[in-house]
């Protein structure tokens, strides 16, 4: 403590004057003046008497009395409690030796070969920014907590959810590349079970499927303490677990079909190019990771189990029969009729020797033979409730004496402006 | 199995349809019903298979059309040659049946899924058979006739309406079960004269009261003489002889104009297959052969090397051409092969003999190389 001081004197010698310039001293040392009279300051620091000793400020380091705001109890910690502050720094945005006076400090804010320069003030431009108030906490909270904007395209089904989003193709296996790969999130769930010495312990559980767009998919489960790994470890399961599904034209399936999986049940309708997807999401991403375009699917049970809907599906998919397959089985020209072809009779699969006559019992619908006897429930048409007023039929009157106007108007504008 | 199945059956109906008697009356109703008006006869269905010289034609309006090139005297009606039993026989059996073809895709509205069904080969074979025969119905030559000749007909003069309106007045006859080409349309002019209709104003009219689908009022563009260029040098001719089919009448001097006009750039063009095995082919062959412009024709199919066709074009000028050259040598030679006649053909009546006689001799090559000189389908 006298050494310190002495030096103290010593610098405040050398400065000259400095006011402003408190020293706080322990109120039991017997160096309660500042500096023996062997010198004269021009300035005197001023003294100011504290209650307490150095020992109180000197027992427990900054952290360990950070530890007080931010630590938790081995009970808390059972019970999930979390601490009420984070640790700070309070010297965040400064440098040692920077003060008010700007003084250049080599080996601390200065570099240390500057030594022979004589210590003085250094520019304004050397001095650091100031910092914000809270700017600490919000830098901290941009690394911590800080993700990125997601795009359109990046997003899943909602801005938040993790469903519905890419997460690249499964890991390469030994010399395998999964080339032409996609994998989509279709549930990331929180799961938790309890240990004996922690209690309950978090985790999650990530669904995906995965696919190439030409046939082959699988769909994976991986549970994880972190959202990343969960969702990794799924994907590499899904990719062992690959399945190869024919598609009619590359489109759509085969033919109708019906499948229930413990209490969810699928029905499936084929459908024309540019019909699109109408199905449940899930459903949505699994055609998209296969490969098919244009389907209609009906869930029917329980619709929120996600993983019933996605084994129930895939199975109908295994248990579907292209055409040949079934040619080959009935022994019979599979026959198509389409209207663009004015309805030739296309023959698009051929058995090797073909029956010459088919029994007469013999049920041969296409549309409902693999629907185990069920059929398609259409509703009868429902006349609108405002059918039954007189002014709608007085407006219908009155549109149907104008019924081709719009396209005829049309068409003589059409005329005017090409004869000009 | 089921490719060559539909092939036979095609050919197996063709046979039938141009051998068999039994099959006529079944064929000739529907596909030549829409011609009864043409002649004025509603009741006659049997035009297809009506006799050369004598029966049927009494339809006065005809007007009798030859030849564009024709130096001689004698003038025929080319519908009067076009239904000729033998004439038709020949344009069927060129034209051919390719099912792929007449059934080609075509964009439809409202398609859905295709319905699929299971059959057994006895089912298949039935299936085609209907398919064929509505071919066949596809296949339904659009008649070549001569141009009508114009209405100029007065009913009565009246000066003392003169002034009355200032445009003139269509009448027509909205009585249900009239055929249009009977319904009785006039017009009233301003200067009092009641005349009957025009063929261009019976046309427009009967286009407002009686609308016909794909039927425009007034000419389309598309027929208009530079836009149809456009079209033919982007090789739509069946798109254009279609069209052309469903907008006018068949004796309309414009429907004359458009369909030769797109002949005549096929035969520059050597684009003869594009209309085979479509409804355009009879009447484009009859075409070229009554006015005696068959020789490219001729070349392409001896290039084809297929002989049976190249006889038959020959054959058919010597039915509607029977005063030629050619026709009376042959005649006076009943054993004579389908080269010799083709030769024959090549030495007296073809425009550009060099061109013909030269296809002959690279056919005869063809065949010495292959070694066959048979007759090949």
């Amino acid at each position: 403590m006298t050494a310190r001081l002495g030096n103290a004197c010593r610098l405040l010698r050398t400065w000259g004057s400095c006011k402003g310039l408190t020293i706080i001293y322990p109120q039991s040392s017997s160096l309660f003046l500042p500096c023996d009279q062997s010198h004269s300051c021009t300035a005197f620091p001023r003294v100011t008497p504290v209650r307490h000793g150095s020992q109180f400020f000197k027992r427990l380091s900054g952290v360990e009395v950070w530890s007080g705001q931010t630590g938790v109890s081995n009970s808390g910690k059972k019970k999930g409690r979390r601490p009420t502050r984070k640790l700070e720094n309070l010297n965040y945005g400064q440098r040692p030796g920077d003060g008010k006076a700007n003084i250049g400090w080599p080996g601390l804010n200065v570099p240390l070969h500057d030594y022979a320069a004589k210590i003085g003030p250094l520019a304004e431009s050397h001095k650091l920014p100031p910092k914000q108030r809270g700017a600490q906490q919000r830098d901290t909270r941009k690394k911590r907590r800080f993700k990125p904007r997601l795009s359109p395209m990046e997003r899943g089904w909602t801005s938040k959810s993790f469903g519905g989003r890419s997460v690249g193709p499964p890991d390469p296996v030994s010399d395998y590349v999964f080339e032409g790969f996609d994998t989509k999130i279709l549930e990331v769930n929180v799961v938790s079970h309890m240990t004996n010495s922690l209690g309950r312990k978090r985790g999650f559980r990530a669904f995906v499927v995965t696919g190439n767009k030409q046939g082959l998919a699988g769909y994976g489960i991986g549970q994880s303490g972190t959202i990343n790994n969960a969702v990794r470890k799924a994907k590499n399961i899904a990719g062992q677990h690959l399945m190869y599904f024919e598609r009619y034209k590359d489109h759509t399936v085969y033919h109708n079909f019906h499948t229930k999986h413990h209490k969810t049940a699928v029905y499936v309708r084929r459908a024309p190019q540019g019909y699109g997807l109408k199905c449940h999401r899930i459903i949505q991403e699994i055609c998209k990771m296969i490969g098919i375009k244009d389907i209609y699917a009906k869930i029917e049970g329980r619709t929120k189990n996600k993983i019933t809907i996605t084994t129930s599906f895939f199975r109908g998919l295994q248990k579907m029969e292209t055409y040949q397959e079934l040619a080959d089985r009935l022994k019979l020209h599979v026959v198509e009729f389409r209207k663009e072809r004015q309805y030739f009779p296309e023959v698009v699969a051929s058995p090797a020797k073909a029956r010459q006559t088919v029994g007469p019992d013999e049920l041969l619908d296409f549309e409902t033979m693999y629907m185990d006897g069920r059929v398609r429930y259409t509703r009868r048409s429902v006349t609108p409730f405002y059918a039954k007023f007189d002014a709608y039929h007085r407006k219908k009157r009155v549109h149907f004496i104008n019924r081709n106007q719009p396209a005829a108007q049309l068409a003589r504008l059409v005329e005017e402006q090409l004869g000009a | 199995m089921a490719a060559s199945m539909k092939c036979a059956w095609a050919r197996c109906l063709s046979t039938i349809l141009l051998n068999s008697t039994k099959h006529r009356c079944q064929i000739s109703q529907p596909l030549y019903a829409s011609c009864s008006n043409i002649t004025g006869d509603s009741g006659n269905d049997e035009i297809i298979f009506r006799k050369a010289e004598g029966e049927g034609g009494t339809d006065q309006t005809r007007q009798e059309a030859g030849p564009a090139d024709d130096t001689k005297k004698h003038r025929r009606d080319p519908g009067k040659a076009f239904t000729d039993v033998r004439v038709q026989k020949i344009l069927l059996r060129l034209t051919g049946l390719d099912l792929d073809k007449v059934y080609e895709y075509r964009a439809a509205k409202g398609a859905g899924v295709a319905k699929v069904a299971l059959m057994s080969d006895q089912q298949l074979k039935k299936v085609y058979e209907s398919a064929s025969y509505k071919a066949l119905r596809k296949l339904q030559m659009p008649p070549v006739l001569g141009a009508r000749e114009p209405i100029d007909e007065v009913l009565s003069e009246d000066p003392e309406l003169e002034g009355l309106n200032t445009s003139k007045l269509v009448f027509i006859d909205i009585s249900q079960r009239v055929p249009l080409k009977k319904r009785t349309i006039v017009v009233r002019e301003p200067n009092g004269t009641l005349r009957k209709a025009s063929w261009e104003e019976r046309d427009v009219t009967l286009q407002k009261y009686f609308p016909q689908s794909g039927r425009k009022i007034g000419l389309p563009r598309m027929f208009q003489q530079d836009n149809l260029e456009c079209m033919l040098d982007d090789g739509k001719h069946e798109y254009i002889l279609n069209r052309a089919c469903s907008q006018f009448e068949i004796d309309d001097p414009e429907y004359i104009r458009v369909t030769q006009r797109t002949y005549e750039h096929i035969d520059g063009n050597g684009k003869f297959e594009d209309l085979r095995s479509t409804r355009h082919f009879g009447p484009m062959i009859f075409y070229f052969t009554y006015y005696k412009k068959i020789d490219k024709l001729l070349v392409a199919f001896l290039e084809e090397e297929s002989l049976e066709d190249s006889l038959d074009l020959v054959k058919l000028y010597h039915i509607v051409h029977p005063s030629c050259k050619s026709a009376e040598k042959v005649a006076s030679m009943p054993d004579a092969t389908p080269l010799e006649i083709i030769r024959a053909f090549a030495e007296m009546d073809a425009t550009q003999k060099s061109l013909v006689q030269q296809a002959i001799q690279t056919y005869e090559k063809e065949c010495d190389s292959t070694g066959s000189t048979q007759l090949r389908r």
